[in-house]
């Protein structure tokens, strides 16, 4: 065969289009080198770089395989997203040569090669095909379920002729029709109308038109595979012309179940998952296919779709539905080849199913930075700094969650107890107060009672303290105090046998949203009828007013009793993050969750906060704060504890959720939130 | 572990378990410690308790005594009632032993004085 047949003609004289041309040629090469810093070869190559031949100008994929398949075998085609060029392979040059012989500077044939028309071609060789970094992938976000083939062609042609689309002319004169043209898509309801701008259902205004009939088949297949618990009651028909999309959006908590269905009919399309962290990922949904959303999909994710003519996706997303395009013998490329490569598919009409049910009662989610049932009216910056901050440190599933405070609470008490007893024999007054009030022949149940300061109190009342540490609970039956080991997620008591309950400075200890709203359930349970219960919660806001609570105050006075003491200057802060950090006994899961400084303001809510022990009894004094702990010392060992510090209104926010409880009195104390609330008479 | 907390306690905790109530009480070491009488205060208890479930819990572990089973009509005023009740209800503890839920058959130990009522994992 001979040798090198193409070389830049510089120097020769050139015809009028031949020099047009080489300047396209060598613009060409201009982008090749910006874009991937790769010097094109003069010598001839397997690799052939495509000018104008990639998804940044619309040439597909299966085009550019036909297209060179015609000179041998292609090993490989790579393209990028949004770049104008693509690369071949060819399993010889030779065959490579003859191909740039022939294609080089030729305006591709419309549309027997190429869809698109006067496109023309501009060819160069590489040395080698630049290293390709895959940003589309197929992984779909947790709780995602994608069905192919849920439904036949003629039960889609049924499906689409149910659909009466109204006339759009009449749509502006006639209020009753559950059908409008969006800015972006055309949208009809059934069952309950969707309501744009409250981004809701109005429960008590069904609509006359209910489910079409045609859709049972559907319904009756996904309940009996148990896909779904119940059958929807509201279904919202999208229909996307291409070039339409919907922003970016996670359906309403509070509007539907913790289920969403999605039809796809007419056509393909990539939607678009967001998380909140930034991660990406574009999920193929097929024509005929049934998308279901639960949990993080559901509620954590965005879903959307992008309004563009076409969309770039995995080549074996695609072969998976349809013959291969070139699937002709050896001329094919393996498929390992096609794993991480890209190609293109263009849009047609695509009307989506979509089917919900809606809910009865606030969201349940575990969620509560994308949920609307959690964050009314008072706390909004509360859930605008949680969507920002906390979102990837906290655990995502109630055992994670177990594991955490199994890790950080549980096993730290029990380390700690005798010095965290130590630190503790000062009841905080008002918590006092409240007991002292209690009218004689009360019972009370102290839910986390830790070392017992008040089981102590008020003799005329019979208390059982419980908790969760084995260890602080010998402490207590040491005083002679009735006392339980138990978790506040389960309290052994039967229901309604206590007129009074507290539980100071233990629900922040719960990792999740959900834990919190369960231990206010079950003291809520154990309570009778009109009985009262007293919660407090280490408050987010440690200077209230300009007043700094005592936990921010101990710092200034520790500080400088350090200085009197041994002339030095702090060496022995017990707020020194280095030291934190190396003396750690448990840190599995130190590196997600921010360790907080000792004695300073919260800028999370959610972290760990360490605790010096100390092997000795200390000379503390005990304040008003939850933190108490003690004067640091290099040689002692730190244990870190789980907290989640509340927001102003965050306590009676989580006392509104539990069913049966109201909140009687709520008030700030010294760097804790604090309600009071009543279990309500039965009526 | 006093007769007055079992009066309180339930299983109910359990996985599947829906009274969990009463407690079967299980003992190896009951003590007896004298606890100062306040008859205003055992009035005032006796009426938020399960009386035949204290009874019963008192006679399984031999502490009944001459305590009527049924509750008497005048038991504010009876101060030799309530002395009886003051006696089962404050004075008797279990320190060692298993409470063991009426259901499924679990037990629950105490030792020291201390129950624990804590569950596994699978039994939430």
């Amino acid at each position: 065969m001979a040798e090198p047949v193409f070389r830049v003609p510089t120097g020769i004289k050139l015809s009028k289009s031949d020099r047009k041309t080489l300047k396209k040629h060598l613009r060409s090469q201009h982008t090749l080198f910006r874009h991937e810093k790769l010097n094109l070869s003069d010598e001839v190559s397997q690799h052939i770089v495509v000018g104008n031949g990639g998804l940044g100008n619309n040439v597909r994929r299966e085009e550019l395989v036909n297209i060179f398949s015609k000179y041998g075998s292609v090993v490989d085609v790579l393209l990028k997203p949004r770049k104008p060029y693509a690369f071949v392979t060819f399993s010889t040059v030779q065959e490579s040569v003859r191909a740039f012989q022939d294609i080089h500077g030729r305006t591709m044939k419309c549309p027997e090669e190429l869809s698109l028309p006067n496109v023309t071609f501009y060819l160069s060789f590489v040395k080698e095909v630049p290293g390709f970094e895959l940003s589309t992938s197929y992984l779909h976000p947790p709780g995602l379920i994608l069905l192919e083939d849920m439904v036949s062609e003629s039960y889609e042609h049924k499906l689409l002729e149910c659909v009466k689309w109204e006339n759009s002319e009449a749509e502006t004169s006639e209020e009753s029709a559950n059908s409008q043209i969006l800015k972006h898509r055309r949208v009809k309801h059934y069952g309950y109308e969707f309501i744009y701008g409250i981004n809701n259902v109005d429960r008590d205004k069904p609509l006359n038109e209910g489910i079409p009939i045609t859709c049972e088949e559907l319904l009756t297949e996904l309940v009996n595979s148990h896909h779904i618990s119940c059958r929807p009651d509201q279904l919202t028909v999208n229909q996307y012309l291409p070039g339409q999309g919907i922003p970016p959006h996670i359906d309403t908590h509070s509007a539907f179940e913790d289920w969403i269905i999605s039809l796809s009919l007419g056509s393909q399309v990539i939607m678009d998952f967001r998380h909140p962290d930034g991660r990406h990922l574009p999920v193929l949904v097929p024509q005929r296919s049934v998308l279901i959303m639960t949990g993080e999909s559901r509620y954590v994710w965005t879903h959307g779709i992008t309004p563009r003519k076409s969309d770039v996706v995995p080549v074996n997303a695609l072969a998976q539905q349809q013959p291969r395009l070139n699937a002709d013998g050896d001329r094919s490329e393996s498929a390992d080849n096609l794993a991480d490569r890209l190609t293109m598919f263009q849009r047609n009409t695509r009307t989506s199913f979509t089917f919900r049910k809606v809910l009865r009662g606030p969201c349940k989610c575990k969620y509560p930075e994308q949920c609307d049932s959690k964050q009314k009216s008072s706390s909004k910056d509360v859930s605008n700094s949680q969507t920002k901050e906390n979102k990837s440190s906290l655990p995502d599933t109630d055992k994670e969650a177990a594991m955490l405070e199994k890790l950080h609470v549980h096993e730290v008490y029990e380390e700690i107890a005798d010095h965290f007893s130590d630190t503790r024999h000062k009841a905080w007054p008002k918590v006092a107060e409240f007991i002292r009030l209690q009218t004689p022949g009360s019972v009370m149940i102290d839910a986390g009672c830790g070392n017992g300061k008040y089981l102590g109190i008020n003799p005329d009342i019979y208390k059982i303290g419980c908790d969760r540490s084995t260890r602080l609970c010998h402490i207590c039956k040491d005083q002679n105090f009735e006392v339980l080991v138990s978790d506040i997620l389960a309290l052994p008591y039967r229901d309604n046998c206590c007129d009074v309950a507290i539980s100071i400075a233990v629900i922040h200890h719960l990792s999740t949203w959900d834990r919190r709203v369960r231990a206010l359930e079950e003291i809520v349970r154990i309570l009778r009828p009109g009985g009262k219960a007293l919660i407090s919660v280490w408050a987010f806001e440690q200077e209230l007013c300009k007043q700094k609570s005592n936990y921010l105050k101990e710092s200034r006075i520790r500080n400088k009793h350090s200085q009197k003491k041994d002339g030095s200057v702090n060496t022995h802060r017990d707020d020194s993050l280095q030291e934190d950090m190396s003396g750690s006994c448990l840190e599995q899961r130190a590196n997600s969750l921010e360790v907080h400084v000792n004695r300073t303001h919260f800028d999370k809510q959610d972290l760990l906060v360490p605790w010096h022990k100390k092997p000795t009894s200390s000379d503390e004094k005990c304040g008003t704060g939850e933190e108490m702990s003690t004067k640091g010392n290099h040689s002692k060992p730190v244990f870190h504890r789980f907290y989640h510090v509340f927001k102003d209104g965050e306590l009676n926010e989580l006392v509104q959720h539990i069913p049966g409880a109201r909140v009687t009195e709520a008030y700030y104390d010294k760097g804790n939130w604090c309600v009071i609330l009543e279990k309500v008479l039965e009526s | 572990m006093k007769l007055i907390t079992h009066n309180m306690l339930s299983s109910n905790i359990i996985k599947g378990v829906k009274n969990g109530y009463p407690l079967g009480i299980q003992a190896t070491d009951v003590q007896v410690n004298e606890v100062d009488f306040n008859p205003d205060f055992v009035a005032r208890i006796i009426p938020k308790l399960q009386w035949p479930i204290l009874c019963q819990a008192a006679e399984s572990i031999g502490h009944l005594g001459d305590l009527p089973k049924e509750l008497i009509s005048d038991f504010e005023s009876n101060e030799e009632f309530l002395k009886k009740a003051h006696h089962i209800l404050m004075e008797i503890e279990v320190k060692e032993g298993n409470l063991v839920c009426p259901e499924t058959g679990r037990k629950f130990p105490i030792s020291n004085g201390i129950l624990n009522m804590l569950l596994n994992e699978d039994e939430v």
